[in-house]
């Protein structure tokens, strides 16, 4: 026997698809270094903490994409998108794996740091961002970069990552939702 | 009582309810926690890792003894394929699992990546999963490489089961 969904099933499918695309978006803003995406997923009084103390996530958000501009490229995948949702508040575990390559004085180095994103999220006015943001970070490894870029199979991947607004995908999504 | 949707909209409702199994699964798998582990299966489900064989009772008992001897687990999910056939449905899971373990002595970094094949069922309106078959696509074994953290006490460093902050939602509310 079936049980026909409901409207309530309905409004809290759709609350979670739109939290999941505002989680995704962060990760575009970090990576692409752009601050205009990055900033629109954060209500203006939000805050966040990665460990160091509670802070305004603009202000983090601003001092973050600076800090991401002198390394030579990160990628953040986000995946398993747990998310609660109770009226206009929710709250969220996202994991995520964040690959980072960096020049040294000793030479290009590689950090893969692994973690998850506690957050509570806020719908005001329709829209649903991040209020408070935690980060937790479950394990990392580091070493000198293994990255490959002109031998072998590499040399015809001739379509590289870059930062905002050279990256190929720059053109194709909108900045301020 | 509300009346039915647009039966399309099932697709849409019934494959988040199917992924959201997958994030609690994995969830009580990195944070110890076997109730909710279990809670995903059916009584009756049927489960097969290789390693075990059995219902699900018995898989949670297996999984959580072995998971218990790592430092750390992290088990990342992947691409979520979800076909749906009335009240069955048929789910392919990509997963990449970090696990941090104790090799001869040593703090190695066991990585097992591979896929889920599931039967999800839907009894009462409510889907759960009827069958998990655990197939790994590759691993590797790295020694430990995370000297950073050592050097980074202020980080914030995940824990198991209530110890972890995601487990602390009174406190999480007024932070």
């Amino acid at each position: 026997m079936t049980m026909a969904p409901d409207a309530a099933d309905l409004i809290d499918t759709i609350a979670k698809s739109k939290i999941t695309e505002v989680l995704t978006r962060y990760s575009r803003g970090i990576d692409r270094c752009d601050i205009e995406t990055l900033t629109a997923v954060f209500w203006p009084d939000a805050t966040c903490d990665y460990g160091s103390g509670s802070q305004n996530a603009l202000e983090w958000s601003r001092a973050t994409v600076a800090a991401l501009k002198g390394m030579l490229r990160t990628m953040h995948a986000v995946s398993n998108f747990l998310i609660e949702v109770h009226d206009d508040d929710a709250v969220a575990e996202t994991y995520c794996q964040a690959f980072h390559e960096l020049e040294t004085d000793g030479g290009r180095r590689e950090m893969l740091v692994a973690g998850r994103y506690l957050d509570q999220l806020q719908r005001r006015e329709g829209s649903w961002r991040i209020s408070q943001r935690l980060y937790v970070m479950d394990w990392n490894r580091n070493g000198p970069s293994t990255c490959e870029w002109d031998a072998g199979i590499y040399a015809t991947l001739r379509h590289r990552g870059d930062r905002y607004p050279r990256d190929l995908s720059s053109a194709v999504f909108r900045r301020d939702t | 009582m509300t009346p039915a949707l647009d039966p399309r909209l099932d697709v849409l409702l019934s494959r988040q309810e199917i992924y959201d199994l997958s994030c609690r699964y994995l969830r009580a798998q990195d944070r110890l926690m076997p109730e909710l582990h279990r809670s995903v299966f059916w009584d009756d489900a049927t489960t097969d890792y290789g390693f075990y064989r059995g219902g699900p009772d018995g898989f949670v008992a297996f999984a959580q003894n072995a998971l218990k001897d790592h430092r750390a687990n992290h088990h990342m999910m992947g691409q979520a394929l979800i076909e749906m056939e009335g009240d069955v449905a048929f789910g392919e899971i990509y997963f990449q699992a970090f696990h941090r373990i104790i090799d001869s002595g040593a703090e190695s970094d066991l990585f097992v990546s591979g896929r889920y094949v599931d039967r999800y069922e839907r009894r009462d309106g409510v889907w759960k999963i009827a069958h998990r078959t655990e197939l790994v696509d590759w691993a590797r074994t790295e020694p430990a490489a995370d000297g950073w953290l050592k050097g980074a006490p202020e980080v914030l460093v995940g824990a198991r089961g209530d110890q972890d902050l995601s487990n602390q939602r009174s406190r999480v509310r007024t932070l």
